[in-house]
C-alpha cells in the first residue's frame, strides 16, 4: 500500500513537472519575439576530441557573427543556431546531421572537413535544405543547394609554387597524413607543378592520428639518400604537425619544411620560427580584434570561414524573403547566395562561383617572433 | 635503416611494455579488462604538465607528484567504482562496462580542464641525440628503454619476493580461497590499483615528454597495452613484455617496405592471429 502511494507521488510529480515544462516553453516562445518566424541554423563540428580546440573557436566566431546581426536589428527572422559534436569524426557526422535535419529540423546546416562535408552533403540535399561546408574537397559543393567556404586547394597551389619558384626550390617531398583534405590538396599540387619546373621527388603517407612516427622519419632519412627534396612540404595539423615535427628534430633532419593552412593550427608555434607557408585567405584586422576583445585570445583556422558563413546565409535568407511570414525556400536562399559578389567579410572581399564555392585568396606568411605575419599575395 | 628500425622497435616496444605491465598486474587480481586504464596514463601525464608547466614545480617534484596521483587515481577506482560492483557480485561484463563508462568520464575531463589543443612538455631545441651504428636515439629515447627495464624488474620483483606479490598472486590464482587462508583481497586489490595505474601514469609521463599530450592519448596507449597483454597471455607479467616487444617489431619491420598506414592493420592482424590459433597469449596458461 505505502509503495502504491509512492509510485503515485513519483508520478504526480513528473506529470507537474512535464506540465510546467511546456508551459514554460509556450510562454517563451511568446514573450517579445511572437511575430517572428525562426530560421534554425545547425552546425556540426568538433567541440571535443583531438580539434575541440578548433571547433570551440568555430562556436565563438559563428556566435559573435550572430551577435553582430541581431544587434544590427531589422531582421524578417529570428536565428537559431544549434551545435552537435562530430568529433571531427565523418561516422559522427552522419548521427550529427541526421539529428539536426530530423530532430531539430534545421534549415541549413554547416560542416566542416571533406569527410563530414560529402557526407552533409548527401544528406542535405534529400532534405532539401541549404549545406555550407568549410572543406578542401570541392566535391562538397556539388549540387545546387551545396556550398563551400574555404580557399581552394588550386588556389593553394598555385601561390604555394609561386614562393617555391622565388625561393630556387625545385624539388619537393610531400609529407601527410591520410585525412581526406590533405589528400585533396596534396593530389591538386602534384596536379598543378606540371610544367612549372617543380619536382615532387617523393611522397610519404602516414595514418591521421599517428604518435610514432620514428620508422616514418627513418624512411624519410633513406629516401634522401637517393633523392634529396629541397623542402618538405607538410599536409598534417596539430597534434600530428608537432609529434612529426619534434621527432624529425630529434633525428636531426635538416633539410626544411613548409606547409599549406598547417602551422596555424599549433599553439607550439616556436617549432616553426622563421619557416614560411601558404595559408588560406586571412582574416581582417576588425575580426581579430573583436574576437581577441570578445574572448581574450587568438582565433583557429576555421574560424572566420564560420563567422562568414553564418552572415552570409542570413543575408542569403533575408534577402530571399519576400515577407516575414514566410520562409523563403532552399532554392530562393540558393539562388540569392549565388548573387554573392563583393561580399564583405572576415575574409575580406568575398564572391561564390557558379560552383557554389566561396572565392578567397591565398597568401604567403611567416612565422615570425611567434606570430604568423604575412609577406606575399 | 635496420638499426634505426631496430631502435625504434627497442623504443616503441618498451612503451608498450609499461601500459602492458599495469594493465596485466590488474587484470590479474581482478580477472577483467579495466579499460580506464588507458586513462591512468593520461592523468599522470597532465599531472605533470600542471605541476611543471603551470605551478613550475621541478620536475624531480613534479614527477613522483604525477606518478603518485595517477596511483592514486587508479586506487580511487577501484575504491569507488570496483570494489562495490564486486560485492555486488557483477559479472566481468559489467566491470568492463563499467570501466569503459569510467575511461569516458575522466578523458572528457580532461579537455574541461586544460583544453583539448596539444601540449608539449620538453623543448625539442635542447634535446640531445646520440648516434648508435648508424641509428640515432635521443635521451628521452634512452630514458623510457631504462625507465621499462627498472620498473619490469621491479614489478617482478615485488611478485616475487614480498608478500604484497604473493597475495597477488594468490589472489589471481584463486580469489575465494585467498580469502579464506586469511588475505584481505579488497586491501591487496586496491593497492594493485595503486601500482598499477602509477605505472601508468610513469608511461603517460614519458610518452608525454616524447610525444606531447594530448586528451585522448590514453586510448592509444590501452590499445597498445591490450594486444600486448592478449599475445603475451593476460594477466602474466613475462607475457606481457614478450607480447609488447613482439608487437613493435611486428609492427616496425611490418612497415618498413610499404606505407606506415598500414601500422594498425598489422597490430590488430598480430591480435587476430593469436585470439585465432593461439587465445591464451604466449605465456599464458590453458584452461
Amino acid at each position: 500500500m505505502k509503495q502504491k502511494r509512492n509510485l503515485l507521488a513519483v508520478f504526480s510529480i513528473c506529470i507537474i513537472a512535464l506540465s510546467v515544462s511546456f508551459l514554460l516553453s509556450g510562454c517563451e516562445k511568446k514573450t517579445g519575439t511572437e511575430e517572428k518566424l525562426t530560421f534554425k541554423i545547425g552546425e556540426t563540428l568538433p567541440l571535443t576530441g583531438k580539434l575541440g580546440f578548433m571547433g570551440e573557436s568555430m562556436k565563438e566566431a559563428l556566435l559573435m557573427a550572430k551577435e553582430e546581426v541581431e544587434k544590427q536589428g531589422g531582421l524578417k527572422f529570428n536565428y537559431e543556431v544549434i551545435f552537435e559534436d562530430d568529433q571531427l569524426d565523418p561516422k559522427l557526422t552522419a548521427n550529427t546531421v541526421n539529428k539536426l535535419i530530423n530532430i531539430d529540423k534545421v534549415d541549413a546546416v554547416i560542416s566542416l572537413d571533406s569527410g563530414g562535408g560529402n557526407i552533409t552533403s548527401e544528406l542535405a540535399s534529400a532534405a532539401n535544405i541549404i549545406h555550407f561546408g568549410i572543406a578542401v574537397s570541392p566535391t562538397v559543393a556539388d549540387g545546387k543547394t551545396n556550398f563551400l567556404h574555404w580557399t581552394t586547394p588550386r588556389e593553394h597551389s598555385r601561390v604555394m609554387i609561386d614562393a617555391l619558384n622565388k625561393r630556387g626550390l625545385k624539388k619537393v617531398g610531400i609529407l601527410r597524413s591520410n585525412y581526406e583534405d590533405f589528400e585533396v590538396q596534396g593530389n591538386d599540387f602534384r596536379d598543378a607543378v606540371k610544367g612549372t619546373g617543380i619536382e615532387v621527388v617523393s611522397e610519404q603517407v602516414f595514418e591521421l592520428g599517428e604518435k610514432d612516427f620514428r620508422s616514418f622519419i627513418a624512411k624519410m632519412k633513406e629516401n634522401e639518400k637517393n633523392n634529396k627534396p629541397d623542402i618538405y612540404l607538410v599536409l598534417e595539423m596539430s597534434p600530428g604537425l608537432e609529434i612529426m615535427t619534434k621527432a624529425m628534430m630529434d633525428a636531426k633532419i635538416k633539410t626544411d619544411m613548409t606547409s599549406m593552412m598547417s602551422f596555424e593550427t599549433t599553439e607550439e608555434v616556436n617549432l616553426f620560427e622563421g619557416k614560411w607557408y601558404v595559408s588560406p585567405a586571412d582574416a581582417t584586422q576588425e575580426f581579430t580584434t573583436n574576437y581577441n576583445n570578445k574572448y581574450k585570445k587568438n582565433w583557429v583556422i576555421c574560424a572566420p570561414n564560420a563567422y562568414d558563413v553564418y552572415k552570409m546565409i542570413v543575408f542569403a535568407v533575408e534577402h530571399a524573403a519576400k515577407s516575414p511570414s514566410e520562409k523563403p525556400t532552399t532554392q530562393q536562399i540558393a539562388a540569392e547566395l549565388f548573387k554573392i559578389k563583393d561580399f564583405n567579410a572576415s575574409l575580406g572581399t568575398l564572391w561564390m562561383d557558379d560552383k557554389g564555392m566561396v572565392q578567397s585568396k591565398a597568401q604567403v606568411k611567416i612565422v615570425k617572433d611567434g606570430k604568423f605575419v604575412p609577406i606575399e599575395g | 635503416m635496420f638499426v634505426q628500425i631496430v631502435i625504434n622497435s627497442i623504443i616503441a616496444g618498451a612503451i608498450y611494455t609499461l601500459i602492458a605491465l599495469g594493465f596485466n598486474l590488474i587484470c590479474k587480481v581482478t580477472r577483467f579488462f579495466n579499460l580506464a586504464h588507458g586513462v591512468y596514463a593520461a592523468v599522470g601525464g597532465y599531472a605533470i604538465f600542471f605541476f611543471y608547466k603551470k605551478l613550475d614545480i621541478g620536475l624531480f617534484l613534479s614527477v613522483p607528484l604525477g606518478v603518485l596521483i595517477a596511483g592514486v587515481t587508479g586506487f580511487l577506482s577501484d575504491k569507488l567504482l570496483f570494489l562495490p560492483l564486486r560485492k555486488r557480485k557483477a559479472t566481468s561484463a559489467i566491470m568492463l562496462v563499467a570501466s569503459l563508462g569510467l575511461f569516458t568520464a575522466l578523458q572528457e575531463a580532461i579537455p574541461i580542464l586544460f583544453n583539448s589543443q596539444y601540449k608539449g612538455l620538453r623543448d625539442p631545441f635542447k634535446t640531445k641525440t646520440y648516434e648508435i651504428l648508424g641509428g640515432v636515439i635521443s635521451e628521452i629515447h634512452i630514458l623510457i628503454i631504462a625507465s621499462a627495464i627498472l620498473i619490469s624488474a621491479i614489478v617482478i620483483l615485488l611478485i616475487n619476493k614480498t608478500a604484497f606479490g604473493k597475495a597477488v598472486k594468490a589472489i589471481g590464482d584463486d580469489e575465494e580461497v585467498a580469502k579464506v587462508i586469511g588475505i584481505d583481497t579488497n586491501r591487496v586489490i586496491g593497492y594493485t590499483f595503486f601500482v598499477g595505474a602509477a605505472i601508468a601514469g610513469v608511461t603517460g609521463i614519458l610518452d608525454g615528454f616524447e610525444t606531447g599530450l594530448m586528451p585522448v592519448m590514453g586510448m592509444y596507449l590501452l590499445l597498445k597495452g591490450v594486444i600486448a597483454s592478449i599475445v603475451g597471455g593476460v594477466g602474466n607479467i613475462y607475457g606481457g613484455i614478450m607480447g609488447s616487444f613482439l608487437l613493435s617489431f611486428a609492427e616496425n619491420f611490418g612497415i618498413w617496405k610499404i606505407s606506415d598506414v598500414w601500422k594498425d592493420s598489422i597490430s590488430f592482424g598480430l591480435l587476430i592471429v593469436f585470439l585465432l590459433f593461439r587465445p591464451r597469449g604466449i605465456l599464458g596458461e590453458s584452461r
